[in-house]
């Protein structure tokens, strides 16, 4: 069943009157800051997932918080929707425009406005690269932990509305541990402040992280900065077969180690990186460990006796440490290339993103790879193995609608098992519009309803990035008829 | 050890029936809240036990009136534990208690808050429903993270029957140092300092002109550190006693709690005050009026412990109230505190 948007399943749009919504702007914003021709917005009608496209009525470019809010004012009088974007680097169609609404573009809000070294925090704009805050803090030798691998290009504040997660975030959280406020701009161009430690009435900072833009427009966001540790060690850990690899990951934590990452990829991944990047994966395996163990020098001489210990004991064929800095790098290099190098291997990849328990990692993997033979296509996995955090890439050829359509029912089935193994669809890429069929498998319509109600709560007209994250009860049951089929 | 989900939503659908209002209760453990006029109780306190525990998941499922000593007995027996130290009055309180109120202890300074701990709830809103959010999983970010939003609301929007909570290893050994120090800022300085040595800070307080620090970890990281910082060591006791709520100034109904994002600002109060959580935390008294107090403080929110929330502008409360009527449109919650 298709996740485009339908009126139908979806309900109706609203109807904006174009000259009139762009006279408006431009009494706003200076003049650059408005794109209206097909030509200069064509570069924002998909974010990070090419198979769901969509020209905006009019994109929009502030600098200011304050013209964020007159934005949202203005649309909010006339009834416009408004989708907010960061880097588009989103891989669930969130960012993806409206066709009647307003695209607001944060990427010039992009100041590091502070680094408060004595209290370990940084102050930043929603338009900072993820990356660029550890490059501002390193001078103090601090960092800021969440690194997704999209780090280079994906900004805080889509970070944010999808609580993005990295590979260091087994031993330091997700985005909502590590921001300790955030200013949002309403539906209605107001400005509120909220924080990570307000007690005393419900959290609504949690509430807004991983919202996805449908309940405010983060607009500034203060951020936990770490002292670097003074030691790293990485591991890199060869496996003869995936079983073993699976129950290495529940010892190494059974065994009460907390690595600051712990990665895992299978063969066809391994090959695709090891060409990509060089790293000196063993081309044999069946699969590879990467196992991080970072704090004080004498934690982490203790831990890693203990981890080579327990990876031994668990058959590694290969355990080696990266000798250097430079390696360790390089290491590194091969597991956050491996998205570009699997789409070395074929014309297109569909990543996936559902999560499971730990102990369910061995057996989600065969179940995939007997999928992978009854679709016909091959599927690459890459994961955080330490949170159980699956991204199967399944390799296809967008060219090709009939390989569209099996790699979007293959992705499918993928999800409603994560969710049959005690997991979710998605652990950091969210729902956007890509995974809302699929909402319907993890959720009740009693849960929807409440989502609903949250929504309409803060946003009653229903402007702020329409069509995405939560599944109209339409939707779920058209969903659910064509399942039982 | 019971599950009393379906008896619970019963009596939710009967109170919402008959227009009755609805207190919910945990082991009343926070004796400075009283339970309002004209509600009846509805008391979470029998429905208890562990629901599902596997330590190499690193995830507990508990359910909300279990008291939260015999869920750290139960954790320790594995190696594990509860990193955020939910405060546990006179070692009373229930962890569905704890989650109303989202106070952390000492260690969550460092270690990640009771808020950061949520991994998924199953709550009875104010229909009748049980409902699930979140999950057993570490990471979920399908739907609004309702979980984390509950942490904090005082049985205002909905009750919680179960929690599903990340824990972790169990430190192999602690050491509690305490300095003289009359100068809280100071106090908090060398803490930054140690902090930027990456010792394994798990503690640091400062109260009556004196700095107790604790640090948790390898015991071959902690053994130097005695003789390399100074101090006196002290028995690790004094951080439980605090996060009991059961010494000096947080005996009988706690003081206001002034949250500070910044630990190192500076603090211009005149009267006894406890700094906590490595700066982040101010306990006092009240005096004055509010916005004077916080200034003072350098914070940017004050809490009361009876009427909860004293501070945000007029559009968080505006939030507030809208999230409100969405969870429970007939206003059959009545949160504790309220009363005359
Ligand atoms: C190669 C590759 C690797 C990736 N690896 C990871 C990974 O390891 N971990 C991970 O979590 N993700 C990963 N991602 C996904 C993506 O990078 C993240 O979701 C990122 O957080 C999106 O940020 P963005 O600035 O690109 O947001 P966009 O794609 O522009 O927007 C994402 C969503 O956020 C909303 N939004 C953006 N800015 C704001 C704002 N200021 N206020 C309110 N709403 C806003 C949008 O409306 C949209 O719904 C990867 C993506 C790619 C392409």
């Amino acid at each position: 069943m298709s996740a485009h948007y339908s009126a139908e399943l979806d309900g109706a749009l609203p109807v904006v009157d174009r000259a009139q919504v762009l006279a408006g702007l431009c009494e706003i914003l200076p003049a650059q800051a408005v794109l209206d021709d097909t030509e200069r917005q064509r570069p924002f009608e998909c974010d990070g997932l090419p198979g769901y496209r969509e020209l905006p009525l009019v994109t929009v470019l502030p600098a200011t918080t304050a013209e964020v809010q007159a934005v949202l004012r203005f649309c909010h009088q006339l009834g416009v929707p408004v989708v907010a974007r960061g880097a588009g680097t989103g891989l669930s169609g969130g960012a993806l425009p409206c066709p009647v609404g307003v695209l607001l573009v944060l990427s010039r809000l992009d100041q590091v406005l502070e680094i408060d070294a004595d209290n370990l925090l940084a102050r930043v704009q929603p338009g900072v690269r993820n990356l660029a805050v550890s490059e501002a803090a390193a001078p103090h030798s601090l960092y800021y932990a969440p690194d997704p691998s999209s780090q280079i290009a994906c900004s805080v504040g889509g970070n944010v509305a999808e609580n993005a997660g990295g590979v260091h975030c087994l031993k330091y959280g997700l985005t909502v541990h590590n921001v300790l406020s955030v200013s949002v701009v309403t539906v209605a161009g107001e400005l509120l402040d909220l924080y990570a430690d307000d007690m005393g009435a419900a959290n609504l900072l949690a509430l807004v992280i991983g919202s996805e833009g449908m309940l405010g427009v983060v607009t500034e966001i203060t951020v936990r900065l770490r002292v670097l540790p003074p030691r790293t060690e990485t591991l890199l850990v060869g496996f003869a077969t995936v079983a073993e690899a699976g129950q290495a990951v529940a010892a190494i934590i059974g065994g009460g180690i907390i690595p600051a990452g712990l990665e895992m990829m299978d063969a066809l991944a391994v090959q695709a990186a090891e060409d990509f990047a060089g790293a000196g994966y063993p081309r044999d395996a069946a699969a590879v460990l990467l196992l991080e163990l970072d704090g004080d020098a004498d934690s982490v001489a203790a831990e890693l006796t203990s981890a080579e210990n327990i990876l031994q004991t668990a058959g590694a064929t290969l355990l080696r440490r990266a000798q250097n800095e430079q390696e360790r790098t390089l290491f590194w290099k091969g597991r956050k290339s491996a998205f570009p190098a699997v789409g070395r291997i074929a014309p297109d990849y569909y990543c996936m993103d559902g999560t499971i328990p730990r102990r369910a990692i061995a057996d989600m993997l065969a179940y995939i790879a007997a999928l992978s033979e009854e679709f016909e296509l091959q599927v690459a996995n890459v994961f955080h193995a330490g949170d159980g955090n699956l991204h199967p890439l399944i390799l296809f050829d967008a060219n090709q609608p009939e390989q569209v359509e099996r790699a979007e029912a293959l992705g499918g089935r993928i999800l409603e098992q994560s969710v049959a193994l005690g997991g979710a669809i998605t652990g950091e890429h969210g729902v956007g519009r890509e995974k809302i069929n699929y909402m319907a498998a993890q959720f009740s319509d009693e849960e929807l309803r409440l989502f609903q109600a949250i929504k309409q709560a803060l946003d009653p007209v229903g402007l702020l990035n329409p069509g995405k994250n939560i599944p109209t009860l339409k939707r779920c049951q058209e969903y659910r008829a064509v399942r039982a089929q | 050890m019971s599950d009393r989900s379906s008896k619970l939503a019963e009596k939710v659908r009967a109170a919402r029936d008959a227009g009755q209002a609805l207190h919910i209760r945990g082991n009343g453990s926070k004796h400075w809240l009283e339970t309002p006029d004209q509600a009846s109780t509805l008391s979470l306190a029998g429905h208890q036990g562990i629901v599902s525990y596997d330590p190499t998941e690193l995830v507990v499922t508990v359910r909300a009136g279990t008291p939260i000593t015999e869920l750290e007995q139960a954790l320790a027996e594995q190696g594990q534990m509860l990193a955020c130290e939910p405060v546990n009055v006179a070692g009373r309180s229930t962890i569905g208690g704890a989650l109303a109120l989202g106070w952390s202890g000492p260690r969550s300074a460092w270690a990640g808050t009771l808020r950061d701990f949520v991994l998924g709830m199953k709550v009875l809103t104010a229909e009748g429903d049980i409902l699930s959010f979140g999950g057993q999983v570490m990471k979920n970010v399908a739907g609004y993270d309702v979980s984390r939003l509950l942490v904090g609301s005082r049985g205002g929007l909905a009750a919680v029957l179960e929690v599903s909570l990340k824990v972790l290893p169990l430190p192999e050994q602690e050491l509690v140092l305490s300095f003289t120090n009359d100068d809280p800022l100071a106090a908090m300085r060398r803490v930054r300092e140690w902090e930027g040595q990456s010792l394994p800070l798990s503690g640091a307080l400062w109260q009556a002109g004196a700095l107790m620090v604790r640090f948790s970890g390898r015991t071959t990281a902690l053994s130097h550190l005695l003789s390399r910082l100074g101090g006196e060591a002290r028995d690790a006791v004094v951080f439980q006693r605090h996060r009991e709520l059961s010494a000096g100034l947080l005996a009988g109904t706690p003081p206001l709690r002034l949250y500070r994002q910044r630990p190192l600002s500076a603090i211009a109060l005149d009267q006894d005050f406890i700094l906590d959580h490595g700066g982040r935390l101010l306990w006092a008294r009240a005096g004055g009026d509010l916005a004077t107090l916080m200034a003072a403080a350098n914070a940017h929110a004050v809490e009361s412990p009876v009427a909860g929330v004293q501070s945000g502008n007029a559009v968080t409360q505006h939030w507030h109230t809208a999230l409100a009527k969405a969870f429970d449109p007939q206003g059959l919650w009545a949160p504790a505190g309220e009363a005359a």
